[in-house]
């Protein structure tokens, strides 16, 4: 699992970021925390996962490059928003 | 000289018999714990009696205790030692309530003698009270002074004014309800104050979740070590010896005489036939002393059931020690504190 240099992190586990990320790194058990990936398919732009689902036999091989962190699907939703307007994806 | 050593010699021999018999009375104590077996009973009905007893000896008349209960009366039990009652839950007196008997029926003799002692006794209870007395007195005269309160002490007048009103909450207990200053109790003030505590409300209960969350998420940590300990070669060696002591220690346990039967029938036949199958797959119809019968035709349960086993604390000790000098099992031991968290 790599993070972005420029992690976007919502609002609502900024101040216990540090350690979401290190118990991330150790694959450990996290209680609602949503990752947004680049999607997986091409015709999308990016995929919001659950942080427990990554912990399924799947994804123990696959390379994870995850680019933002929310505390829920709902924040999720809103960064990936934020990092459109950001990236000038949409203006 | 030779009288000497000839009482030399007695004084050794007579120190060699009471040690021998010291030794030889402390391995026949232990001998006897280890060995004589501890003796267990149940036996149980449900016919036209509907209850059961339970019963455990040590020594034959040395140690008895005894319980059970039938439908309709109540629960009795009781405990012997040396065939005197100990303890019991009926009318019956026991040693200890017989001894308090015979101390008070002592007591009372004793009283009865010599009157003038009494008297006297008496006399000195009834000064003690008086001087009981005169002392709560004087203690209640020390509070009427406590109350006083001098015209010059502000703490104390204020505290006699602002006794009883209620705290607001916001910082308006001490102010005065006869209109000097405003009490800024308007429709807006009280949706600020609802919307404050709304606030404080839900901040209270995100850091509470939180809390929720880290003490889960460090269970399942504890989880995850306590599995991958688990898995180890070495852990798997000491679960399956573990298992396999517990299951012979099962078995030990398990009553050596048996005698009685089961009836049963489920509304639904085969259930009936399910539970049968479950009992003989288990080994519990063929070849025991007590005989299942499975009724197919009514949903029915009556039983009579009278075992008997015994336990001896050696095996105990043997499992113990075969537990304790096992290397790998106290190397597990050490490492599962670790792992728990305990050391």
């Amino acid at each position: 699992m790599t993070f972005a240099d420029n992690l976007y992190v919502g609002e609502s586990i900024k101040h216990k970021s540090e350690r979401i990320l290190s118990r991330m790194e150790q694959n450990k058990f996290l209680m609602e925390v949503f990752c947004i990936t680049k999607a997986s398919n091409p015709n999308n732009l990016y995929d919001i996962y659950n942080y427990l689902e990554f912990k399924q036999p799947y994804y123990k091989d696959k390379p994870i490059h995850i680019l933002g962190i929310a505390g829920s699907k709902q924040e999720a939703m809103e960064l990936v928003a934020s990092m459109l307007i950001t990236e000038g994806v949409v203006s | 000289m030779a009288v000497l050593l000839t009482i030399l010699l007695t004084i050794l021999k007579v120190i060699g018999i009471v040690l021998l018999a010291v030794i030889g009375l402390s391995l026949l104590i232990l001998a006897i714990v280890l060995f004589v077996p501890v003796r267990y009973e149940v036996s149980g009905e449900f016919e036209e009696n509907k209850g059961g007893e339970a019963g455990i000896s040590w020594l034959g008349p040395l140690i008895r205790i005894r319980g059970g209960y039938y439908f309709g009366n109540e629960l009795f039990y009781w405990a012997k030692v040396f065939g005197l009652l100990v303890y019991s839950s009926g009318d019956e007196k026991t040693i200890f309530t017989k001894f308090r008997d015979w101390k008070e029926k002592r007591a009372k003799k004793k009283a009865a003698k010599p009157a003038v002692i009494k008297e006297h006794k008496e006399h000195k209870e009834q000064t003690d009270t008086s001087q009981f007395s005169s002392y709560a007195q004087r203690v209640e005269n020390d509070n009427n002074i406590s109350d006083y309160n001098p015209p010059g002490n502000p703490a104390k007048e204020n505290a006699g004014t602002e006794a009883g009103k209620p705290d607001t909450g916001d910082g308006t207990s001490g102010q005065s309800d006869t209109g000097d200053e405003p009490t800024g109790d308007g429709p807006a003030e009280k949706l600020r104050k609802l919307i404050k505590k709304a606030q404080a409300f839900a901040y209270e209960a995100k850091n509470k979740t939180d809390a929720f969350y880290e003490k889960v998420e460090d269970g399942m940590d504890k989880i995850e070590r306590i599995e991958k300990f688990y898995y180890e070669n070495e852990s798997q060696h000491t679960v399956q010896k573990l298992l396999k002591l517990i299951k012979r220690t099962i078995a030990y346990v398990m009553p050596t005489k048996g005698d009685g039967y089961i009836c049963y029938g489920w509304w639904d036949p085969a259930t009936t036939g399910k539970i049968y199958g479950i009992c003989c797959a288990l080994g519990l119809v063929v070849g025991r002393q007590i005989e299942i019968i499975p009724d197919f035709s009514r949903a029915t349960f009556h039983c009579k059931l009278d075992v008997k086993g015994r336990i001896r604390v050696f095996y105990f000790v043997r499992t113990g020690l075969v537990i304790i000098l096992d290397k790998k099992i106290r190397h597990v031991y050490k490492k599962g504190k670790k792992v728990i968290g305990h050391e």
